[in-house]
């Protein structure tokens, strides 16, 4: 079981995410709608999982989600970030991985994708 | 070189043994023979002496006997006494002149002495007389001092001679004097010629001659030391002897020269004083005869020794042959022969021979036990080896044969090394030297610079993160006009492997079978919602015949609301076909709604183009379920036969043929979508209330063989309306709702399908249930007494029961419900039935769906 912090700006995307987590047995332990509120939420949080959205609006110079791992990897280089993305986003995955991501989803997110990710990460699921 | 091999040694071995046993023995012998030398002079020596002992003992007693014998003689006696030497002479002449006649002694001489030791006759030298004796004839003095007789050898005047010396004593015992008996030794010289083919010398020691030498100045003397003592002498043997070594003789007892062999008797006289010595020899010639015939014995020994040996070498060699060489040899052989193996010169092990001598076989069976477990090593590793070369050859051909090109590029992704033909056809050229990127992504710089960035980094990442990288990777190119498949190995930490597979092909079956798939989707889709399609269907017809009235710019919004509308309908029924068309349509329409007039895409279509667009997907429809598959509403399955059809033709795709599969089955709500019409018909034919008939029930498909059982239901519904559901007024005075309701529950669970259709009509009277049994004499009331309600009911079931008052146009003919169970039974089905007089009536059927 995780502690989860989900950052996406599409509120369906963070409800899909948060339930299949939910339904897995891990805890959302916070929700942020761009890379700013998710870089700070991080650093109050200490989440053990982070879900990142990849296309996110600009706030306050973290640029997406690709920035936003930058910013947390900065701040613990052991952070768990798994970017939120779909077909045609493979270079942005590609850079946030160069920056520190641990793992990528794929949407359709199901939730044997996202069980798959999160044990990758180190973290088992209740079912 | 001989001495290099087992044998050759062993044969050194032996014949080095033998000749040292040979001349270890040899060196015996030859001492022996030495020895035997030694004692056959020995031998001879005391032959030689034995018999001049014995010679002179014979002569002692001759002496002896003839000297008692003459001191006997009276006349001698007398003439002693009276000193008369005439007598004497007389007498003895006769008697020496007898003796030398009659015997061989030819040299005797006879000496008469007086008792006080002087000379009185001389039988040799009768004028010599009175001469004092005493002072050097001891024996002389000793006879006539103790009157006793003495022999032996003496030196007297007449030289060294046998002397016997014996007392003259006349009968009364007077003591007259002596009488010397003197013998020479010519005679043992003769006979040692004679019986010993050899030689004798008397020597007298010159150093014990007497004073007196006159007598001997005639003899001749002997090497300084001696004179020789006798008259007849073999010059010969004279002439050698006096060549002699004297003082080896003495010292050895023997010598030899070339022609004689010698040895020597000492003289002594009486007192045991030395007086000389008797030289006797034996020719040489039979000594030697004598050694070489012992000697002979010795090289006898020695030759059949020698032949022995050699036998016994000969032997040793032999036997070793067979016993250790042979064997060797054959070890040798088993061996050559699984090296040979080894070394691939042969295909074949000869097996050792296990049956030679214990240890050879011993060691034989080792070593084939190891060559066996050996040679199937080989046998394996061959076996091995040869799967290798054939793996590679395999590799190398699916390399040049497989669908896919091979091809490694390092880290400045630069093709080399090894790729396969398919590499270099997919990409039309020769490709070494090449870089990967570049071949990738031909024209897009963009993209070259971000694969090669991305491939580095790659290459310094490891585990987790690469795969997660190399998996963001674009995997599918066109290039050539193909479409190629793309996938990265990392080979090691600077090099990659790429695979290219050409999967044009397979992406064009894709499409195919997407395509055949959603034709399929379609048709399932439609025949299973075939009245709702037919709806949609005429609808559409209707209002394309309508489109001329849309052809304003007014009108442009709702014309593309419907065409939205349609577009929907027909993309539920998968028709995507007229999907298409209606899209672009819809376009055509949007841009003529933007530009605010009429587009010419948009005037165009017309009223025929329109039903065109689904003609696209009827003719497929058509194809597939018969061109008379859309004039008929009623048509609730299509025709086996056209599925059967479809199956075959679809059953190698999987996807599409557990679609197709589905056609042979029909959603169960299709069999009950007429009920929902007939109740609503039929009550307001039998002037019911009743609220329109719902079916609750998934898409549940079942096949045909359920249709007949569905259809019976009938049945039930005309009785639920008819007989369950009261009229209006009824139901007012009974204080329910005016509106009667009939429900129908399908569910599928556990193999099983219940359907259970309710009423809340009045339910069955039992009591008039009973008295209709009685009426109809189906039974008695005994009997009825017996059953249970439910028992009861199933009377209704019974041909020709109705409850019905009258038979209606609806039911009460009685052969409805019993066609009903004829049906459920060839089902395996059950029915159960609920009744609750003036509440309702509820029908349970199970129906088994196992198997199905």
């Amino acid at each position: 079981m995780a502690t989860v912090l989900v950052v996406d700006d599409s509120r369906i995307i963070r409800n899909g995410v948060k339930n299949v987590l939910e339904k897995l047995g891990h805890t959302i332990v916070g929700e942020a709608e761009n890379g700013y509120d998710g870089v700070k939420l991080y650093k109050e949080l200490y989440p053990d999982v982070v879900t990142m959205d990849i296309t996110m609006p600009a706030v306050s110079g973290v640029k997406n989600g690709i920035d936003a791992v930058k910013h947390i990897i900065e701040f613990d280089e052991f952070a768990k970030i798994i970017m939120i993305t779909a077909h045609g986003e493979e270079q942005k995955v590609m850079q946030s991985i160069k920056n520190g991501a641990t793992g990528y989803i794929l949407k359709p997110i199901t939730r044997d994708k996202v069980r798959d990710s999160v044990k990758r990460v180190g973290f088992d699921s209740d079912n | 070189m001989i001495t290099k091999t087992t044998a050759g040694k062993l044969i050194v071995a032996v014949f080095l043994i033998t000749g040292v046993i040979l001349s270890i023995s040899m060196s015996i012998l030859f001492s022996q023979a030495d020895k035997t030398k030694k004692t056959v002079y020995l031998d001879i020596k005391k032959q030689l002496q034995d018999f001049t002992i014995f010679r002179f003992n014979a002569k002692y007693w001759i002496g002896m006997t003839n000297a008692v014998t003459l001191s006997n003689n009276t006349v001698i006696q007398e003439a002693l006494k009276n000193n008369d030497r005439a007598l004497v002479k007389e007498t003895l002449d006769i008697l020496v002149k007898n003796i030398k006649k009659n015997t061989k002694f030819k040299n005797i001489k006879i000496h008469i002495h007086t008792k006080d030791n002087h000379s009185f006759f001389r039988q040799f030298k009768p004028n010599k007389y009175g001469d004092d004796l005493s002072s050097f004839r001891k024996s002389v003095v000793e006879v006539n001092k103790l009157k006793q007789p003495k022999s032996g050898f003496e030196i007297g005047r007449a030289g060294l001679s046998m002397r016997a010396v014996v007392p003259i004593i006349d009968k009364n015992g007077n003591h007259l004097g002596s009488l010397e008996y003197i013998q020479g030794l010519n005679s043992v010289a003769k006979s040692f010629e004679k019986e010993q083919h050899g030689s004798f010398l008397l020597l007298m020691d010159i150093m014990s001659r007497s004073d007196d030498i006159d007598s001997f100045t005639k003899s001749e003397a002997f090497q300084d030391k001696y004179l020789i003592s006798q008259k007849y002498i073999d010059k010969t043997f004279r002439e050698y002897a006096s060549k002699i070594d004297m003082k080896k003789l003495f010292e050895n007892g023997y010598i030899y020269d070339d022609k004689y062999f010698y040895t020597y008797v000492n003289i002594k006289d009486f007192a045991g004083e030395k007086l000389g010595i008797a030289l006797v020899s034996k020719p040489i010639t039979l000594v030697n005869y004598a050694i070489k015939d012992a000697e002979k014995l010795i090289y006898i020994s020695f030759v059949i020794m020698v032949f022995m040996a050699l036998s016994i070498a000969i032997f040793i060699i032999i036997s070793s042959k067979k016993i250790i060489v042979y064997p060797i040899e054959k070890l040798q052989d088993g061996l050559d022969s699984f090296f040979a193996f080894v070394n691939k010169k042969n295909t074949t092990i000869d097996k050792l021979d296990e049956s030679l001598s214990a240890e050879f076989g011993k060691m034989s069976k080792q070593i084939n036990n190891n060559i066996s477990v050996v040679a199937q090593t080989l046998k394996n590793d061959e076996i091995f080896a040869k799967q290798l070369q054939e793996t590679n050859i395999k590799i190398q051909q699916l390399l040049d044969n497989a669908n896919q090109g091979f091809l490694y590029f390092d880290n400045e992704m630069i093709i080399g090394g090894e790729h396969s033909r398919v590499a270099e056809e997919i990409f039309e050229k020769d490709i070494n030297g090449c870089k990967i990127t570049e071949l990738l992504y031909e024209d897009d710089i963009q993209n070259q610079a971000y694969n090669e960035e991305s491939l580095k980094d790659i290459l310094k990442e490891d585990g987790l993160r690469r795969d997660l990288m190399l998996s963001l990777l674009q995997t599918e190119f066109s290039i050539n006009e193909k479409f190629i498949e793309a996938e990265y190995k990392i080979l090691n930490d600077n090099s990659f492997m790429l695979i290219l597979t050409d999967i044009t092909e397979k992406k064009e079956l894709d499409e195919k079978i997407k395509d055949e798939q959603q034709t399929l989707k379609m048709v399932v889709e439609v025949a299973i919602t075939h009245e709702q399609f037919l709806e949609i269907k005429n609808d559409y017809e209707i209002f394309v015949k309508q489109i001329n009235d849309f052809k304003h710019i007014d009108e442009l919004a709702n014309l593309r609301r419907y065409i939205h509308t349609f577009k929907g309908l027909f993309a539920q029924k998968e028709m995507l076909h007229i999907v298409k068309k209606l899209h672009d349509f819809e376009d055509a329409i949007d841009k003529s709604i933007q530009s605010s007039k009429l587009t010419e895409e948009f005037l165009d279509v017309d009223t025929k183009i329109l039903l065109d667009w689904l003609e696209l997907d009827l003719v497929v429809l058509r194809d597939i379920l018969g061109d008379d598959y859309f004039e008929n509403s009623n048509n609730i399955s299509i025709p086996k036969k056209r599925i059967e059809l479809l199956y075959e033709k679809t059953k190698h795709i999987k996807e599409i043929a557990s679609e197709v599969e589905k056609l042979k089955y029909h959603n169960i709500k299709l069999f009950f979508r007429p009920y929902e019409k007939l109740v609503k018909q039929l009550s307001i034919k039998l002037e019911k209330e009743i609220y329109p008939l719902t079916i609750d029930s998934k898409d549940i498909y079942i096949p045909d063989k359920y249709e007949p059982f569905l259809k019976s239901l009938v049945h039930i519904f005309r009785n639920c309306v008819d007989h369950g559901i009261e009229a209006p007024e009824i139901r007012e005075e009974l204080g329910k709702d005016l509106v009667g309701i009939i429900t129908c529950k399908i569910e599928e669970k556990d193999d099983n399908l219940y359907i259970d259709i309710t009423d809340n009509g009045s339910g069955i009277d039992i009591q008039r249930i009973k008295e209709l049994i009685i009426q109809k004499n189906l039974s008695t009331i005994d009997e009825l007494d017996k059953l249970t309600e439910k028992e009861i009911i199933m009377y209704i079931f019974e041909d020709n029961f109705s409850t019905a008052e009258f038979v209606t146009d609806i039911s009460g003919r009685g052969v409805g419900l019993s066609s009903i169970l004829y049906e459920l039974h060839k089902l395996d089905g059950k029915i159960d039935i609920v009744n609750n007089f003036t509440k309702g009536i509820k029908f349970n059927f199970i129906l088994p769906l196992k198997g199905e």
